[in-house]
C-alpha cells in the first residue's frame, strides 16, 4: 500500500485529530486537502480539456474546410496549374474532388512537394482534362522532384501530346496504376530518375521514343505490358530499358535458386523479336 | 512447313564503354529489323556520365 493512499491518509488525518482533541486548533493533514482538492480539480479539468480537444477539432475542421474552400473556389475550380506545388502536404484530401478540365492543369500540379507520399484515386480525376496545345500543358512536370512519392493510383491520366519530365527524379516512386497513351504521345525525360520503380501499367499504344534506362527494379510484368504497347510501326525509335530490371526480370530460377541456363537470352529475345521485326531499336542501359 | 531464318543483330559495348547513336545510350543494343548498326559507336563511360550530369543540371 503507498503512504500516499488516500485510505492511509485519511486514517493519518483521524489519528492526529484523536491525538489532538483537547487542542484547540487542529490543522489537517495538507496531503488529505490536496487530495481532495486536487480530485475535484483533475475532474474539472478533464471536462474542460474534452471541452478543449473538441474546440480543437471543430476549429481544425472549420479552418480545413476554409482552406479548401478557397483553394477551391467551393468546389468550381477547374485548373489546378501549380496548385499543390512546393507545397509540404502528406497527403492531397481535398473537400471537393478534384477534377480539372482546363489542358493547364497538368501543369506543374504536384511538383517538388516534399513530403507527399501518394496521389488516391479518391481525391482525383483528370479523365475530362481537355488535350493540351502546347508543351507546358501536357503532363508537364507534373509529379518531378517529389521525392517521397510512392504511389499514383489511376487518377485518370489522359493521353497528351507531351509527358515532359512527368515523374522526373520521383526516387521513391514504385507503382504508377495506369498511364493512358496514344499515338502521338512523346516521352521526354518521363522517368528519368525513377529508380525505385517496380509497376507500371501503361494503356495505349507507344510510338515514340522511351526511356526507363534509371528504372532498374521494373518487374516482368511492367517490361512485358511495355513491350506489348510498342506501336506495330516503330521504325526509327528507340525504346531504353534498364539492363539490371531486364536482368532480373528475366532470368528465371528453378526451385532451389539456381537459374534456368538461357531463360534471360531466350525468353528475353522472344519477347523483343517482334518488336525489332516492326522496327524498333531496343537499348540496354 | 514454312521455315524463317531471323537473323537479330546485338551489339555489346566494350568493358568500360557505352554505345550510342548520339541520342541514345546502352550498353546492349538490339538493333531494329534491317538496321546495320553503322550509325552506333562507342564512348567512355567518363563521356557518358558528363552527357548524364549536364542534363541533369538543366533540370535541377
Amino acid at each position: 500500500m503507498s503512504a500516499f493512499n488516500a485510505d492511509n491518509i485519511i486514517l493519518i488525518s483521524e489519528k492526529i485529530a484523536t491525538a489532538t482533541a483537547n487542542v484547540e486548533k487542529v490543522f489537517i493533514s495538507g496531503n488529505k486537502v490536496g487530495y481532495d482538492l486536487g480530485f475535484a480539480e483533475g475532474y474539472s479539468e478533464a471536462a474542460k480539456l474534452g471541452g478543449y480537444l473538441d474546440g480543437y477539432e471543430n476549429g481544425k475542421k472549420d479552418e480545413n474546410d476554409a482552406f479548401w474552400e478557397a483553394l477551391q473556389k467551393s468546389g468550381t475550380r477547374t485548373e489546378y496549374i501549380s496548385a499543390f506545388r512546393d507545397t509540404g502536404f502528406e497527403y492531397i484530401r481535398p473537400k471537393y474532388k478534384i477534377a480539372p478540365t482546363q489542358r493547364v492543369s497538368g501543369q506543374n500540379v504536384f511538383y517538388r512537394c516534399s513530403n507527399l507520399k501518394k496521389i488516391e484515386a479518391e481525391y482525383f480525376d483528370y479523365s475530362k482534362k481537355e488535350r493540351g496545345a502546347y508543351t507546358s500543358e501536357g503532363w508537364y512536370y507534373t509529379f518531378a522532384l517529389s521525392p517521397m512519392l510512392e504511389e499514383i493510383e489511376d487518377i485518370g491520366m489522359t493521353p497528351e501530346d507531351l509527358f515532359q519530365s512527368t515523374f522526373l527524379n520521383c526516387t521513391s516512386l514504385k507503382k504508377i496504376a495506369r498511364i493512358r497513351v496514344d499515338s502521338q504521345s512523346t516521352f521526354s525525360d518521363t522517368f528519368r530518375g525513377c529508380k525505385a520503380l517496380e509497376d507500371v501499367t501503361f494503356e495505349g499504344e507507344i510510338s515514340n521514343d522511351i526511356s526507363f534506362k534509371d528504372c532498374s527494379k521494373l518487374s516482368y510484368e511492367s517490361i512485358c505490358n511495355i513491350l506489348a504497347c510498342l506501336s506495330e510501326d516503330g521504325s526509327g525509335k528507340t525504346l531504353t530499358l534498364s539492363k539490371a530490371a531486364v536482368d532480373d526480370a528475366f532470368e528465371f530460377l528453378m526451385g532451389d535458386g539456381t537459374p534456368i541456363e538461357g531463360s534471360m537470352t531466350g525468353i528475353w529475345e522472344v519477347a523483343i523479336t517482334p518488336k525489332q521485326d516492326a522496327g524498333w531499336t531496343i537499348t540496354l542501359a | 512447313m514454312k521455315k524463317d531464318s531471323i537473323t537479330t543483330v546485338k551489339l555489346t559495348a566494350s568493358e568500360g564503354n557505352i554505345l550510342t547513336d548520339g541520342e541514345h545510350y546502352g550498353r546492349v543494343v538490339y538493333l531494329a529489323q534491317g538496321d546495320n548498326g553503322d550509325g552506333w559507336y562507342e564512348i567512355t563511360e567518363e563521356e557518358y556520365q558528363t552527357k548524364v550530369k549536364e542534363a541533369e543540371r538543366i533540370d535541377e
